[in-house]
């Protein structure tokens, strides 16, 4: 880290005057003075993409943080181009953080970033959006929770698929699929598959080499702080970049990047978004202790009965339903084994409606849809299924104390030891 | 190189404390010496089970401390790396023995580490083999350890390892006392994580001129072990600092240590120590003031929290609203109310009494539902449907179909409690209140309404009268079926559909003798009419009602309605019934045929009755759309057929997409499907793809075809290439071959012959043979297996008359019982019987060899000659009858004709008698 430089840079006036947005009175017309603003820490892909690298009149992009001083470059040259706005470049995301110009840090690095930031971000007074999934360990997302309600912070996990979109290939929304849930024509305990054949795609190829060779670091990176809290490993540019998930120190693969956004529409249908499933078992090949590889199939239980099941790969039955209860079976494109199932529907409560509206929340100060609780219990799923692989052995836990029971080893893995002179 | 050591840190281990204990061992069992036995485990390493992974540990452990300090220096140094299997190794080690039950290796470990940290010179590969003493070392090792806290280079792993060994407090305290500026970072660090008591003053003396990481790192340590004195002194810091964030992290650890006082309870440092916070500016720090007092004081803080309710800033009334809300009695409510009742911020107010179920303000609740704000009157909606007071729910009915309709309808439909009386009132209500009650109808069914609602169907006002027919939907149940029967045959035209989505809802839960009695009591319904039920019987699916519908499609004045409702019904056994009127109905044939291959891929089908489908369908030549959507079915047979149908599409532009996907997500799940047919497809979709997530799948394409690249290919022995043989088939392609190319498919570097699929079930040779040594090997893979060797014989003819068929067959199958002797496996079909094989069992490799020399033919199995025989003697030079000759017979032993017997030359095939037979290594020599 050059915080040394950092320190010096900022000279010795008044730091951080973090003036309270004036944004915050509830007002429905925005004024130039009530536009929200957002910096980015992290503009290599999902940073850098359409979908987030955006700047309108009701947010606006004043600040970007990067590592790769080519992946800086390039996001202030498209921010001007595109965007037709000026931002501030950051090289140390703590320079970010604290630009009194930036209201919403939006966390876009890899995982093993997330934690750090985010809590930082929270004890600096500002509200946060975090990419998926929303930490590399439980410990950590402990933390971000802990620390966004302390600070009366307002978070959005980035994910969406509990509020918005018909989600990968299940070809339906999540809205009627809780209706029916709640309506109890399945019946219960519930069991639902995440497989390729319920229409999931795990994204296998994001596996990591064994045996790399250590390469020569690019001098457009900072490869010091892009590895920050993780263990230091000889450079090697499969390591960064795209290919990051690869590696358990970063990531989990496909799991990590996209368990969260299966996996967190579930714990809603089910209404689980206050607790977790108390057994995971794992059926995988013996994990490498660097590189990520491939599983056959994780299952995860409920106090009450209900399973999540991940099948990896083909391992699923081709046959099997996206739910099954005991009455009934629902299949993607909410094909239904009860006859007549939409009308029946009409009998039932619809679901409580959700808050999508993340700047909406920033303004009124009211928890988002997806947010710093039900988002750390959907990650809490993702990171007990990465310790069972890690571990290659089924895992018992304790959804109110958050921690694996009789397992002392797992349980180190739920807060990891995070390279000096980094904490959380 | 200092450089790089310094930053190299701990890799993640995992591992428990464990007692020592010596094992000796030169070699083992299968007297293999320690570094062969290390070679092997390596070799062997990551295992695919637990099980095997625990012998090899094992195994390794047993070659005792000398075998542990081998593998410990076959380690290169990070930065030339190449370490992953001695480092996997090792890993599994210390974990192996961290586990207690295998206690009695853990001092093989320890002393192995040991040693070899010793013997290597090297700091990178001493950091490394450090870390790993990880929460599995005892004292021992941290006595040893503490040495290499005086090395620049590993005094970071060397502090963080002996942190992490149980017990070892006191070594950190000693190693604290006498540390260098260098060491304090991580020495606070590690102070931290361990919370290691009594270390308060040595941590407060580094402070002074201290870098900014080390200030960061004692400051967080204080804020972890710290007593007095570090409150004292952070809390001055965060004050100098106004309780902003910077890099000394000092704030947030004078929060956190507040927090260990508000844990305790301590009221008086928490009151204290927050009094400055609660007049930040700062207000995520105001916020954290809050929670300490909330956390410290419980109800007490309430007071607190209501004076924070007059707080300027929302971000601070918000934060502490959420925190009463634990408090929420009536005195409270009433409080919040006093204070929030201002412009800006009663809608805060009105809220929060909905989120708390507060039903004491009932009043205050309902004045805000005159309010001027759209606002505030939402959230009083909102709130009195939460709270659910009978009355105050009442109160929203003069609001129904006004400008807050849809916060009304939202809030309705989604309540779980009882609505009912507002929407009776507002059914009862002025002609806006009663539009609006059953716009709610609509999506929320209320049965007890019906006669309210039918009431209203009559209404003069059209508007009313209009949504009384949608709202019918939800009044009507399953004892309204007779009612609405009639009424469809009467309604006006612009309400059959109301009527109809009416029926089918009262129809839910129908039984059968409902849905027969609706349908048999239609009766006297004209032409025109009749279309108008279509809908009901689609929904009915039962066999009355496809019937009906069936009868509607024959008639040319019902046709068109008739067929709308056929298609939309979900029942797989119409499918046939589709296919059958689509195939002659041209003008409709597409969107039939597209609903049929619907309703096959829903069926329960085998896969290849569904590729045959899936075939006639594409055989006719659809639109571009029904053929991707047939294309995407044709994923789900998994089959190595539908990869060829597939691949016939790449070409179109059209549906070139499709096809790669399908070919990629079938072929990327079946490794056995390793011909050089796939690969080369595969190579030619890398080029082709170009969606959204092309890149990952050219990388997937890319792993499986490196799996893929591993399929063994047959190589002919030095013997048979001296002797002039040729290979036929060698594990990769069929080009040599022709034919049904469907049928006989590459798997696992074998020809699978799959079932009787499409074509007619032979694979020939390209070239012709007369005189020849052929030799294959073959295997069954189930019961009864039939095939042949089809030799000297033409394409497309059966070649056991029109040339000869050496017989293939698993003929010990119970279903062979009345097999004759000219058919048993190896005989040449109908002319020369064979010595009957006894096969080894299913799954086993045979080998067989033909011999075929003029009419001398010879078959060996598993180098046992089973035929040798003289074809023309075999029939006395009869293999077809005398002509003219009433009830003569041909001279063969089944006396059939064979006319094919004595051709000169011809191809060389395997004849398809359904599924089960492998075949691999075909190769052939022309005498």
């Amino acid at each position: 880290m050059k915080r040394k430089e950092f320190l010096t840079a900022m000279g010795g006036f008044a730091l951080f005057s973090i003036v309270p947005s004036k944004v915050l009175g509830g007002q429905r017309h925005i004024a130039p003075s009530d536009q929200l603003t957002k910096g980015i820490i992290g503009v290599g892909g999902i940073g850098r993409s359409a979908l987030h690298f955006t700047s309108d009149e009701s947010c606006r992009l004043t600040a970007i943080c990067d590592v790769d001083s080519k992946h800086l470059e390039a996001a202030k040259q498209q921010a001007k181009e595109k965007l037709g706005v000026n931002v501030n470049t950051y090289h140390n995301y703590r320079d970010l953080i604290c630009d009194p110009n930036v209201d919403i840090v939006h966390i876009a690095t890899p995982p093993h970033w997330h934690g750090i930031m985010a809590v930082e971000a929270a004890n600096a007074g500002k509200d946060v959006m975090c990419e998926k999934p929303m930490t590399r360990t439980i410990g950590e997302g402990r933390r971000v929770m802990e620390a966004v309600k302390q600070n009366g912070r307002i978070f959005r996990l980035n994910t969406w698929f509990r509020f918005q979109d018909t989600f990968y290939g299940l070809g339906t929304t999540v809205e009627p699929l809780k209706k029916l849930v709640d309506s109890g024509l399945l019946g219960w305990p519930l069991k639902v598959t995440i497989s390729g054949h319920t229409g999931f795609n795990w994204k296998f190829f994001w596996v990591g080499k064994e045996n790399l060779e250590p390469q020569i670091v690019p001098s457009n990176l900072d490869y010091d702080s892009w590895l920050g809290p993780a263990p230091y490993k000889p450079y090697n540019e499969h390591r960064t970049h795209q290919t990051f998930r690869g590696y358990w120190d970063y990531d989990g693969g496909g799991l990590a990047d996209m368990g969260q956004h299966y996996i967190d529409p579930v714990q809603y249908i089910l209404g689980k978004d206050n607790t977790s499933p108390v057994l995971v078992e794992v059926d995988a090949p013996q994990q490498h202790p660097d590189a990520v590889g491939t599983w056959r199939s994780i299952k995860y239980t409920y106090d009450d009965g209900c399973q999540i099941i991940l099948e990896g790969e083909d391992n699923g039955d081709p046959k099997a339903p996206y739910i099954e209860g005991p009455k009934g079976k629902l299949y993607k494109g909410f094909e239904c084994t009860i006859p007549n199932v939409m009308q029946r529907l009409l009998d039932f409560p619809d679901p409580e409606p959700q808050r999508t509206d993340f700047l909406e929340c920033v303004r009124t100060r009211q928890k988002f849809a997806l947010n710093e609780e039900n988002g750390f219990r959907s990650a809490t799923i993702v990171n007990m299924g990465v310790c069972a692989l890690r571990l290659g052995r089924n895992l018992k836990f304790d959804p109110v104390r958050m921690k694996f029971i009789g397992d002392d080893a797992a349980n180190q893995l739920i807060d990891q030891p995070m390279r000096t002179p980094w904490k959380i | 190189m200092n450089k790089i050591m310094k930053k190299i840190s701990v890799v993640v281990a995992f591992l428990l404390m464990m007692t020592p204990y010596i094992i000796n061992a030169q070699t083992d069992s299968r007297n293999r010496v320690a570094s062969t036995i290390i070679a092997d485990a390596l070799n062997m390493l990551p295992a695919n089970d637990k099980t095997t992974e625990d012998k090899l540990m094992v195994e390794i452990l047993e070659t005792g401390t000398k075998g542990i300090v081998e593998l410990a220096m076959m380690l290169k140094p990070a930065s030339v790396g190449g370490n992953a299997r001695i480092e996997y190794a090792l890993d599994g080690l210390c974990d192996f023995v961290s586990d207690p039950a295998n206690k009695k290796y853990g001092s093989i470990m320890s002393d192995g580490l040991r040693k070899a940290i010793e013997k290597t010179d090297n700091d990178e590969v001493k950091a490394y083999l450090i870390s790993l003493f990880r929460g599995f070392g005892n004292r021992k090792d941290v006595d040893f350890l503490s040495e290499y806290v005086k090395n620049e280079n590993l005094a970071e792993v060397a502090i963080k390892t002996i942190a992490s060994i149980p017990g070892s407090a006191r070594n950190i305290v000693d190693l604290a006392e006498n540390s260098t500026p260098g060491n304090r970072k991580v020495l606070a660090y590690a102070i931290a994580d361990n919370s290691i008591r009594k270390t308060e003053d040595i941590l407060i003396q580094w402070l002074d001129g201290a870098d900014v990481e080390t200030q960061e790192a004692v400051y967080y340590a204080l804020s972890v072990v710290g007593g007095e004195k570090s409150l004292k002194l952070l809390s001055a810091k965060a004050k100098s600092l106004k309780y902003n964030y910077d890099l000394t992290d000092a704030t947030a650890s004078y929060v956190r240590l507040l927090g260990k006082y508000a844990a305790k309870k301590d009221t008086a440092v928490v009151e204290n120590g927050t009094a400055k916070m609660l007049k930040s500016k700062n207000t995520n720090i105001n916020i954290a003031a809050m929670n300490l007092l909330v956390q410290t004081k419980g109800d007490a803080a309430v007071e607190m929290l209501l004076k924070s309710l007059k707080n300027k800033d929302k971000q601070v009334r918000m934060a502490a609203l959420d925190l009463l809300k634990p408090y929420a009695d009536s005195l409270v409510c009433a409080d919040v109310v006093k204070v929030l009742n201002r412009k800006n911020t009663v809608a805060e107010a009105v809220a929060w009494l909905g989120d708390v179920k507060c039903a004491t303000q009932m009043q205050f609740l309902e004045d805000q539902l005159v309010s001027k704000s759209y606002e505030v009157v939402a959230a009083a909606i909102v709130s009195l449907v939460n709270i659910g007071d009978k009355d105050g729910m009442m109160a929203i009915l003069p609001l129904f179909g006004t400008e807050y309709q849809s916060v009304i309808k939202s809030a309705l439909i989604s309540t779980k409690n009882d609505y009912k009386e507002v929407v009776y009132a507002a059914l009862e209500g002025t002609d806006q209140q009663k539009i609006a009650a059953m716009n709610i109808l609509e999506s929320r069914s209320l049965p007890p309404a019906q006669n309210m609602v039918k009431r209203l169907m009559k209404s003069e006002n059209q508007q009313v009268k209009d949504a009384a027919y949608k709202a019918l939907k939800g009044v009507c149940n399953v004892g309204s079926a007779d009612y609405l029967r009639e009424l469809l045959q009467t309604v006006a035209g612009k309400y059959v559909e109301d009527v109809q989505a009416a029926t089918m809802k009262s129809m839910a839960n129908a039984t059968p003798a409902v849905k027969e009695k609706y349908v048999t009591l239609l009766k006297h319904v004209s032409p025109e009419i009749m279309p108008r039920y279509y809908k009901i019987f689609a929904y009915l699916n039962d066999s009355l009602s496809i019937t009906k519908l069936m009868a509607g499609y024959k008639s040319a004045t019902t046709r068109d309605e008739a067929l709308d409702a056929l298609l939309s019904i979900d029942n797989v056994n119409l499918a046939d019934t589709l296919y059958n009127i689509g195939i002659n109905d041209k003008a409709n044939m597409e969107r039939i045929m597209k609903r049929y291959v619907y309703l096959i891929d829903k069926s329960e089908r085998p896969a290849m009755d569904k590729l045959n489908s899936y075939r006639l369908v594409l055989g006719l030549d659809p639109k571009a759309d029904v053929k991707n959507q047939i294309i995407k079915y044709i994923e789900a047979t998994q089959s190595y057929q539908g990869i060829i149908i597939a691949s016939y599409y790449l070409d179109d532009e059209e549906t070139a997409q499709q096809a790669a996907n399908t070919i990629v997500n079938i072929a990327t799940r079946h490794p056995e499907f390793n011909g050089q047919e796939i690969t080369d497809l595969l190579l030619r979709i890398k080029d082709i793809l170009n969606d959204g997530d092309a890149m990952y799948k050219r990388t997937q394409i890319d792993e499986h075809l490196k799996k893929i690249a591993k399929a063994p290919k047959f190589e002919l022995s030095d013997e048979e290439k001296a002797e002039g043989f040729v290979v036929l088939f060698d594990g990769t392609n069929l080009d040599k071959w022709v034919g049904d190319k469907n049928g006989y498919i590459i798997q696992n570097g074998n020809i699978y012959v799959s079932a009787d699929y499409g074509n007619e079930g032979n694979l020939y040779t390209a070239e012709e043979y007369s005189d020849f040594v052929y030799r294959f090997e073959f295997c069954f893979m189930r019961p009864g297996v039939n095939n042949g060797v089809g030799i000297r014989t033409p394409m497309h003819v059966d070649a056991a008359y029109y040339g000869m068929e050496i017989q293939i067959l698993d003929h010990d199958d119970p279903i062979y019982a009345g097999l004759r002797e000219y058919q048993v496996h190896g005989s040449v079909y109908g002319v020369i019987p064979a010595k009957r094989v006894k096969f080894p069992e299913l799954g086993t490799w045979n080998t067989e060899e033909i011999y075929a020399k003029g009419d001398h033919i010879r078959v060996t199995v598993n180098g046992e000659v089973i035929v040798d025989g003289d074809i023309r003697k075999a029939c006395n030079g009869r293999a077809v009858a005398p002509e003219g000759k009433k009830n003569a017979k041909s001279g063969t032993v089944d006396q059939s004709n064979h006319p094919g017997l004595f051709n000169k030359s011809g191809k060389i095939s395997f004849c398809g008698h359904g599924e089960g037979l492998l075949i691999r290594n075909v190769r052939v020599k022309e005498l």
